[in-house]
């Protein structure tokens, strides 16, 4: 962890510049305002070849990049290796923990669990959710047919809720069954559980991917993972 | 720009006399200072506190003195824009134990303006 910036430079790569599987530094990291159209680039390229992931327009992704919800990996050099953000329904009656995205080259690594985990931990602790007068439901989305992140939700201490369909006209592009919806489930995360289980990932966080591979997290100065484990405890 | 104080000179040139006007300015900016002096004291005993307070109102009373949007603090405090919506409308706050971080990140950016009103 680096309580700086020097590592968030404006540099702009090419979105399809090609990573190596090699131990890269991985930084995780609010997208900031000069790293929205580069972000949603790779967003849109990522979400092309796959049908079973819900691409957001340009005007939706930077609407929600601009207002600082979504979180990236990326390497020293500003490659993007993954995105997710955190987000809060406009009626403030769920938190959705969403948009998880990995580059097949950066996988296994365990960059999806911190892309997972981080958003949800930093929603926790800066905005103490189980204290509003009506807490939030926390929910994640998948969509059937997208596989890859299940496992990750599941680790995180999301569990099952409901099927949803969604007629198949709300979401064009994507890969939509007989009855013409789009099918999916929904997630939310296991209350107080989930919380315990967050703590001890917050506390074990070694600066290291599963490869090896040296990770930063960019926090606010004075917060640590540490920090942020006895706040999550205290709310159990 | 008939309320622009002018005197006649000795010469009996026009010379716009602002002396007025830029004793009102540092008396803004005095008060100004003061307030924002006031306001550090206010983050540093909160930082230093574990005493329940109006967050809310802190938040607001920074935003305001500081002139920053709800942008411009996202960012200096590492959060969404829409998290600093619901700390100053009172729905939610951060966790009393990440408190601390928050008024001190706010007491370093009211010690930069105060610097700037002091130079």
């Amino acid at each position: 962890m680096i309580p700086g910036e020097s590592w968030v430079t404006s540099a702009v790569r090419p979105i399809g510049a090609t990573v190596g599987t090699a131990a890269l530094p991985v930084n995780f990291c609010i997208v900031n305002s000069d790293q929205v159209g580069h972000a949603h680039t790779w967003h849109t390229d990522f979400a092309a070849a796959n049908d079973a992931i819900y691409p957001r327009t340009q005007e939706a992704f930077s609407a929600l990049a601009l207002d600082r919800n979504v979180w990236c990996a990326v390497t020293d050099e500003e490659v993007v290796l993954g995105l997710s953000y955190a987000c809060v329904s406009d009626d403030e009656s769920e938190v959705e923990i969403g948009g998880l995205m990995v580059s097949p080259e950066a996988r296994g690594k365990g960059i999806g669990d911190v892309l997972m985990r981080l958003p949800l931990c930093h929603f926790l602790v800066n905005e103490n959710p189980l204290a509003w007068r009506r807490p939030p439901r926390i929910v994640a989305h998948v969509l059937k047919g997208n596989d890859a992140p299940r496992r990750i939700i599941a680790r995180t201490g999301f569990a099952h809720a409901k099927a949803v369909r969604i007629p198949g006209a709300a979401l064009p592009g994507l890969r939509t069954e007989p009855d013409g919806h789009v099918h999916g489930d929904e997630f939310h995360l296991r209350i107080p559980q989930a919380l315990e289980e967050q703590a001890v990932w917050l506390d074990g966080w070694n600066d290291t991917l599963l490869d090896g591979s040296a990770a930063r997290i960019r926090l606010l100065e004075g917060h640590t993972l540490p920090g942020w484990a006895a706040a999550i405890r205290a709310m159990a | 720009m008939t309320n622009i104080p002018n005197r006649i000179s000795a010469e009996s040139q026009v010379v716009l006399d602002f002396s007025d006007f830029l004793e009102l300015v540092k008396n803004v900016r005095a008060q100004m200072a003061q307030a924002i002096g006031e306001l550090v004291s206010m983050l540093e005993a909160a930082a230093a506190s574990d005493a329940d307070l109006d967050f809310a109102g802190l938040v607001r009373a920074s935003q305001q003195l500081l002139e920053l949007d709800d942008a411009d603090l996202a960012r200096i405090l590492n959060v969404s824009r829409p998290t600093v919506g619901r700390w100053t409308r009172g729905v939610s706050s951060p966790h009393p134990l990440a408190r601390k971080a928050i008024f001190d990140a706010l007491a370093r950016s009211a010690r930069g303006k105060l610097k700037l009103l002091r130079d």
